[in-house]
């Protein structure tokens, strides 16, 4: 029994097949979908989605984005996102110090500690990958 | 009758003009392309996102966002998309059309635009719209960030200026000789038939809760739809100005061919003139001797 998933960027389809099974960070924590789930409607903070069939293990950072469950079919959908293979540990980590930098010029910003929270995320997938690809 | 200098003035002419429309050609199929890939790479979020909301639209029902309420009264707000400049055949003329109108069938001559283009945005004014934001010079590599203020406009013409429907007008790319104008409501959100969507009981479980999801995934699902128009847009346009400097070009080839030939005609008559003058004139000089 699987599910269908498909991850979407506004500029480019980034996954889509079937799946056992899937996890990502929703408005109220971390969530997990095996096929069968009630249907859901939530948005994602910055952060990886896992989607696993048989063996495999695919990642996918997204800066944001809405997910939906339905009984035959999920999808999630963000302006911005890329698979974390194609993360790079140096450019995020630049990435964030230019947020903070701009969050600590702006600190009521909202613009300012959004840009900074998705930074934050990226260089935590990024890492995350790192370890990925060394084990 | 032309003297043979101002045949071949004209040839010369002609001759520069072909050699920009030329350049246009390439320029356009080049940018073509790559907007062409863009639209395509697009497309699946756009539909997606239109689906969410349109599964929303069906089957949520723990809190109706006012995207989701049919309204009866208020005016209309259209959102154009067209390009800057011209030289691309009826591509703005069409959407133009198509889209006025619906607007004038729907919500008379006084209705409001948000207008994304130089070509809508001149006719808005010429038609005398109320224009509540426009915006020019959008570019090639468009992204949500750019969109937004003009997305907002529309949103709060509805939200807060009790707006009855916003509309969505743009040229659909569906090859590089078509380009179909399209007009499709975008709020309130259509409703689908019952074999369409999902078939499943009961309603979603909503993180963190149904209105906050709701409030933030509507103007996303605009957003999308204003992007995805403005991709399409852009491929259209760089298609209908490729196939326009194409033909310009080719017509430019057929007034050549035909100017040399009058030039070449106007030439060997007055070869000819010459000649019989020559002619006409040792004769009489043969004559006269005799």
């Amino acid at each position: 029994m699987a599910i269908r998933v498909r991850v979407l960027a506004s500029d480019q389809p980034l996954l889509e097949g079937e799946a056992d099974f899937l996890t990502f960070r929703g408005a109220d924590g971390d969530l997990g979908v095996l096929p069968q789930h009630a249907p859901l409607l939530t948005w994602l903070k910055p952060g990886e989605v896992m989607v696993r069939q048989g063996e495999g293990e695919r990642y996918v950072f997204l800066e944001g984005g809405f997910l939906e469950v339905l009984p035959d079919l999920v999808t999630v959908a963000a302006e911005r996102g890329q698979l974390s293979s194609a993360l790079g540990l140096e450019a995020a980590e630049e990435d964030l110090k230019a947020a903070q930098d701009r969050a600590s010029r702006d600190p009521e910003g909202l613009a300012a500690a959004q840009l900074l929270e998705v930074a934050q995320a990226r260089v935590a997938a990024a890492q995350l990958q790192r370890r990925r690809e060394r084990d | 009758m032309a003297t043979l200098r101002d045949i071949r003035r004209h040839i010369r002419a002609i001759r520069n003009i072909e050699q920009i429309t030329r350049a246009m050609q390439m320029v356009a199929a080049a940018k073509m392309r790559r907007a062409q890939a863009r639209v395509a790479a697009g497309r699946p979020y756009a539909a997606a996102m239109e689906e969410m909301v349109a599964d929303v639209a069906k089957i949520g029902k723990e809190y109706r966002h006012p995207f989701l309420l049919p309204r009866e009264e208020g005016p209309g707000v259209l959102i154009l998309v067209t390009s800057d400049r011209g030289l691309a055949g009826s591509l703005n003329v069409n959407t133009l059309r198509a889209a006025h109108s619906y607007m004038l069938r729907n919500f008379g001559p006084r209705y409001q635009v948000v207008a994304l283009g130089r070509k809508g945005l001149e006719f808005s004014r010429r038609v005398q719209l109320q224009i509540l934001h426009h915006r020019v010079g959008i570019s090639d590599q468009v992204g949500p960030e750019e969109l937004r203020p003009s997305v907002e406009a529309a949103v709060s013409a509805f939200l807060e200026g009790g707006a009855r429907e916003v509309v969505l007008a743009y040229p659909r790319f569906r090859n590089l000789l078509s380009q179909v104008p399209t007009v499709k409501v975008l709020v309130p959100v259509p409703p689908r038939s019952e074999a369409e969507g999902p078939h499943t009981e009961g309603d979603y479980i909503y993180e963190p809760d149904a209105r906050a999801v709701l409030e933030r995934l509507m103007p996303a699902y605009v957003e999308s739809e204003v992007l995805h128009a403005v991709r399409e847009l852009q491929a259209s346009f760089y298609s209908a100005q490729m196939v326009a400097m194409r033909n310009a070009s080719s017509a430019a080839g057929d007034v050549i061919r035909e100017l040399s030939l009058t030039a070449n005609k106007v030439r060997q008559a007055g070869i000819t003139r010459e000649l019989m003058e020559i002619i006409g004139g040792a004769e009489a000089l043969q004559a006269a001797r005799r």
